[in-house]
């Protein structure tokens, strides 16, 4: 085969010319650079959030069959069931306050959980991040350092800790005189015992926004304030917590999520006494097989959580709570 | 190969395709050579083996000499059995993964669950990968209707005969056309001799219903579907297996009564909190039972005498193992009665294999825990989870309790 001419030196520019133009015409289209930019993101978000979410949605809708088998018929018998139940005795139609409960000792549950969280890591994030000093990333390196173990294991260390009577923190006192022997206070297998172990589990994803966000503060902005003879308790009122309202809305969002759909610790902690919602999902899963009305139950938990962040974003976007006193 | 793919040797294609092939030809007769004396290699390792069928061994040799094997935790023997430490020597069978390998040259991969849920979770939805499986009694006929077991060949099973008589069928054996029984044992109640030793509700599940002197010191298993509900069935002398709506309607009253008594519903943990004295009476296995005694001598177990369920924990096949023969291998290799020995001795729970009792040894095959007499058994069933209504009731009444 007779070898190719070369390309002109014109021909190559305007081939150049062409594709640049070409390229930076698509780019300066908003569309496709906010598409390329996120593309990693939208896959990932498909792949590993969507996906499932799709095919938990689709189980919802399928027909229970016996043995746990789910059978191709689509039904709403699985969000029926979620909410209405017959009376075992009379028959009669009910609300199912099994779920409903549990749904609600979920949320309260996890309100409280926050509540804690949050009352317990601000001052502890306010500390780090102002006096911390040279060992800041020290005393934040503490919080993180127990994810390197299992949650499970320290779970159960819990549990050595508060079991009663035998527990060490019982038997501390007992020996001290502090209580009677005969009279060990009951930490484990209740709602205290549940609490203890949600708050120890998630303390560290509330500590580390706010942590961040008191990190960030601009310190002259309380010097003015002291200068302006602001009262110390004026300065974390109206000047700190007010600018460290992100990593709050973060802290409260992160600790909040993952408890309200808690299963092992009232498993483990509460002894199956205060059963929450993930413990019914898990149950449905796992226990029954019966995927169609755990995925029912699990669409209902996500739509209620869906439901309260856009509630709790609104109501803190409109920027009444914090920035009205000032 | 490449040469055949390029256009200039179009016209003499057909000559290379015949080159082609014989050398394929002779590959494949070089390979079936190849397995053939795998296949003799086999033969003769399993030359002492007499007790596998000789088909069965040709059609472990077609498979890819692996197993995956999936069973509870601390359920096999995992160190030999040494008269120093057991009583019996047993170490030409233990530790049993080691020796099953030796002997055939067989791959084993052996992964451990916690829990029948876990072990579903995994298996339900296909490509687990595992082959043998061991699934306990409750949950075979719900494996068998999803279809996640295969009916076993048991001409390949040659060692099934030394099972008792009453494992091999009704009253205790769950159904052997599917399963295999691995161990078995009782749930009961475990009791603090030194606290309640004296009580004469002491032998009925009432104490543990209407116990109100042990308020707060007692607890229930974990899986009220199954344990709380049978029990609560057997105080009201109903059957394990009822599907009476009535009767298990009745059985839900009395676990709603009984809740305020109890600590907690709670399997694994209570076994520390019985030898700590944190827990009086529990309900529990015979197994975890034995292994709180060694903490604490005062601990008790009770077989009611209102009956309870006898388990057993059945190896199966799965549908989608692609080395069924390496698993009817390893099944029947269990059910030498050295073998099974070995690992009833190591596991301390009671073997089925009526072969193995004379080989364990003597304070085991004499304690009344881990091998009841048929006078403590008089009320106790095999149960099977119920399918339809009657699992509904369980479930409803199950949910209620725990989060109503």
């Amino acid at each position: 085969m007779p070898e190719a001419p070369a390309p002109s030196l014109l021909s190559r520019r305007f081939m150049n010319v062409f594709r640049r133009s070409l390229l930076s015409l698509l780019w300066k289209h908003p569309g496709v650079k906010t598409g390329v930019t996120l593309s990693p993101v939208i896959f990932w978000l498909g792949l590993f959030v969507v996906a499932p979410m799709l095919i938990v949605l689709y189980y919802s809708f399928l027909t229970r069959g016996p043995h746990g088998v789910l059978l191709p018929t689509p039904t709403l018998e699985n969000y029926q069931d979620v909410f209405v139940v017959e009376n075992l005795r009379t028959g009669e139609l009910q609300p199912n306050w099994a779920y409903l409960n549990a749904f609600s000792r979920s949320l309260l549950l996890a309100f409280s959980t926050t509540a804690i969280c949050l009352l317990l890591g601000y001052p502890v994030a306010y500390w780090i991040a102002l006096y911390g000093g040279k060992y800041k990333n020290l005393w934040i390196g503490l919080f993180i350092l127990p994810f390197w173990t299992s949650y499970l294991v320290r779970i159960f260390a819990w549990m050595f800790l508060l079991r009663d009577p035998s527990g060490f923190i019982n038997q501390v006192l007992i020996q001290a005189g502090i209580i009677d022997e005969n009279r060990p206070i009951q930490f484990l297998y209740n709602t205290t015992g549940v609490l203890i172990g949600m708050v120890y589990t998630y303390l560290p994803f509330a500590v580390i926004p706010l942590y961040a966000a008191l990190e960030r503060l601009d310190r002259s902005l309380l010097e003015a304030a002291f200068d302006l003879g602001a009262k110390p308790w004026q300065r974390l009122w109206r000047v700190t917590i007010p600018l460290t309202r992100g990593g709050i809305l973060s802290g409260s969002v992160l600790v909040f999520v993952p408890s309200v759909g808690e299963y092992l610790i009232p498993n483990l902690m509460g002894g199956n006494n205060v059963n929450m919602i993930g413990n019914i999902v898990a149950n449905k899963f796992l226990r029954d097989q019966d995927w169609a009305y755990g995925s029912a139950l699990s669409i209902g938990l996500i739509v209620l959580v869906m439901i309260l962040l856009w509630v709790y974003f609104k109501i803190s976007r409109s920027e009444q709570v914090f920035e009205r006193r000032i | 190969m490449k040469k055949t793919r390029s256009g200039r040797v179009v016209g003499t294609s057909s000559r290379l395709n015949r080159r082609e092939f014989l050398k394929r030809a002779g590959a494949t007769g070089l390979s079936l050579y190849l397995i053939g004396r795998l296949g003799s290699r086999v033969s003769t390792v399993f030359g002492q083996a007499t007790d596998m069928p000789e088909d069965l061994l040709e059609a472990v040799a077609k498979e890819d000499r692996k197993l995956n094997v999936f069973n509870w935790s601390f359920y096999i023997a995992e160190d030999p059995v040494t008269q120093d430490e057991f009583g019996v020597d047993l170490t030409d069978v233990t530790p049993t993964i080691e020796k099953f390998q030796e002997e055939f040259g067989i791959e084993v991969t052996y992964d451990t669950f916690e829990s029948q849920e876990e072990m579903l979770a995994k298996v339900r939805p296909g490509g687990s990968g595992y082959d043998v499986v061991v699934v306990t009694n409750y949950y075979v006929p719900q494996v068998v209707g999803l279809g996640l077991i295969q009916p076993l060949k048991r001409e390949w099973l040659t060692n099934l005969g030394n099972l008792l008589p009453r494992f091999q069928g009704p009253p205790f054996g769950p159904n052997p056309d599917y399963v295999v029984p691995y161990m078995w044992g009782v749930t009961g109640y475990a009791y603090n001799q030194s606290i309640v030793g004296s009580d004469t509700r002491l032998g009925s599940w009432e104490l543990l219903f209407k116990g109100q002197e042990y308020s707060g010191k007692m607890t229930m298993l974990e899986s009220v579907l199954i344990d709380g509900i049978n029990a609560a069935l057997k105080l009201g002398r109903h059957s394990l297996n009822t599907t009476d709506r009535e009767a298990l309607l009745q059985a839900g009253d009395l676990l709603r009564e009984q809740k305020p008594l109890l600590r907690a519903y709670i399997s694994g943990p209570v076994r520390e909190q019985l030898a700590t004295e944190d827990v009086w009476v529990a309900q529990l296995w015979t197994g975890d039972t034995l292994a709180a005694q060694q903490e604490n001598p005062a601990v008790q177990f009770i077989f009611p005498k209102e009956g309870s369920d006898v388990w057993v924990d059945t190896m199966s096949v799965l549908t989608e193992s692609r080395r069924p023969a390496t698993a009817h291998l390893w099944m029947n290799y269990i059910l030498r009665a050295r073998v099974h020995a070995g690992i009833a001795t190591w596991v301390a729970f009671a073997t089925p294999n009526g072969a193995s009792l004379p080989l364990i040894p003597e304070d085991q095959r004499n304690s009344s825990i881990i091998y009841p007499s048929d006078e403590d058994l008089v009320n106790f069933e095999l149960f099977e989870l119920p399918a339809g209504e009657a699992l509904e009731l369980r479930q409803r009444i199950a949910d209620d309790l725990l989060s109503g």
